[in-house]
């Protein structure tokens, strides 16, 4: 009797099984999408932060040092001789002074537009690179 | 175990041995018959490669990346399949089996298409990029053939690769029972025989932007395989832990947050906090002390070497526990095998 009971229900657990397989993943016909899913917002790459590869040594007192960011809104580059900024444009060319008997060590910060999009912002945050587009360190050296 | 334990446990394999015997598939994972703690077999998985790279009237008919000396798709494209092969341990090993490279823009949602000549422009300017900028995936879908090729088995996922501003989600998933994989999935693919992923890469970025788009379907689909568990049987919510949501209990973090990071992409913290990252790579043996860390553990800001040190301690071994693989590249790689 025992096993009857058993074998009923292993009956029922097949047939249950087919059932929500053949209408879970395999149906015939595409229904109307769902009413609307609150999914959450996609996750992004960050935008690119590059810097021209600089020159050194030299015996200039200052330098252009070239900066692309994507969304910009802000740049500014510190070393040993001070903080230079300015508004990111397309492409960015900021002059830093360069001090005599001086390594320089440049750090990049770039500041990326905050963007709405829809429900998602995304944007408003900093990125920051102490080397150059082709992963060489941002070093000048002054003699 | 209680003598009740044991009866039901006796009763739940009568029943299950019987239900094999009758040729019912119980949905078991294949790694939960495996020993513990081995290597699990390799997959291969078929790849087409789609490259929207439009030649450029005004630039002696060059390719759109050549004119804006972007990079090369087919070699970021290798380059991003040894990385996977490396950091999942050999198991995860992608083949490029068909590869068609299109002389035209994708067609956004709206109908609307690029000129090459005009995008060249917008690019320079860096103004007048069409919005809605999303592509229109129905067309995608239909122009590659994509269900048939999935449904055949021809092919398990798409690779698309275009410019900056194409449109694209950096993955997608379609399929019967698709969620969501870092973008609301296909729902229009749901007759298809299994599911499938699209990624969408830009040939103006490098690997390391590849691999965390991988990052983000990776996080999405664990999400997915641990969202019935709850509390400590939730080990995916334990992965993903960092100091600053979790202070001093720091694990291996997000593709976004190392272990230290204060906000997204700090990945050049110098700031030492106290983690169990490394506790990770012992899996299933949680049990280890935290060590100090920072940004000298994963590449000092570098995003693909941080990215491959993520990706380095996700679970990679044979075995199973509450009905989830102890290899979890398995889920992440095919998501037919997240229940």
């Amino acid at each position: 009797m025992r096993r009857l009971i058993l074998v009923v229900i292993i009956v029922l657990v097949v047939l249950a099984g087919f059932f929500f397989y053949e209408t879970a993943v395999a149906p015939e016909t595409v229904d109307a999408p769902p009413t609307a899913t609150a999914y959450p917002c996609p996750q992004a790459t960050p935008e690119l932060l590059a810097v021209e590869p600089v020159t050194s040594p030299t015996d200039a007192a200052s330098q252009i040092v070239t900066v692309t960011l994507g969304n910009g809104e802000l740049i500014t580059i510190t070393s040993e001789a001070g903080e230079v900024g300015g508004t990111a444009v397309y492409p960015t060319e900021l002059e830093i002074p360069l001090l005599p008997q001086t390594v320089h060590h440049l750090t990049v910060t770039g500041q990326v537009r905050e963007v709405v999009q829809g429900d998602c912002t995304y944007g408003g945050y900093v990125l920051t690179t102490t080397t150059d587009v082709n992963g060489d360190p941002l070093v000048i050296e002054r003699p | 175990m209680s003598k009740d334990d044991s009866t039901f446990d006796t009763f739940t394999d009568w029943i299950s041995d019987n239900l094999r015997k009758l040729g019912v598939d119980l949905g078991l994972e294949p790694a939960a018959q495996q020993p513990v703690g081995q290597k699990p077999e390799p997959v291969t998985r078929r790849v087409s490669l789609i490259i929207h790279n439009p030649t450029v009237p005004g630039a002696d008919r060059q390719r759109l990346n050549k004119v804006l000396k972007w990079g090369d798709p087919d070699a970021l494209a290798a380059a991003y399949i040894n990385d996977l092969r490396e950091i999942s341990y050999g198991y995860c090993n992608y083949e490029i089996v068909e590869r068609q490279e299109v002389d035209k823009f994708p067609r956004k949602q709206d109908g609307f298409t690029y000129k090459a000549d005009d995008f060249v422009a917008a690019w320079k300017a860096r103004e007048g990029f069409h919005q809605p900028d999303a592509v229109d995936y129905d067309a995608l879908l239909a122009e590659f053939d994509m269900i048939s090729k999935v449904n055949s088995g021809a092919v398990d996922e798409f690779w698309l690769f275009a410019f900056p501003y194409a449109g694209y989600y950096e993955s997608i998933m379609g399929g019967p029972g698709a969620f969501w994989c870092n973008a609301p999935p296909l729902q229009q693919t749901a007759h298809a025989k299994r599911r499938f992923v699209i990624m969408g890469f830009n040939y103006q970025r490098g690997v390391g932007e590849m691999l965390e788009a991988f990052g983000h379907r990776a996080e999405s689909i664990m999400k997915y395989t641990f969202r019935n568990k709850k509390g400590a049987d939730n080990l995916w919510q334990r992965f993903i832990r960092y100091d600053q949501t979790d202070k001093g209990q720091a694990e291996v973090g997000l593709m976004h947050f190392a272990p230290n990071s204060v906000r997204d992409y700090d990945w050049g913290n110098t700031t030492r906090v106290a983690s169990r990252c490394d506790n990770w790579l012992n899996f299933p043996d949680l049990s280890g002390a935290p060590r100090i860390v920072d940004c000298n553990d994963w590449g000092k800001g570098d995003i693909r070497a941080h990215h491959q040190w993520w990706f380095r301690r996700l679970p990679h071994i044979t075995g199973a526990d509450n009905g989830i693989a102890y290899n979890w590249w398995q889920y992440i790689v095919d998501p037919n095998l997240v229940r």
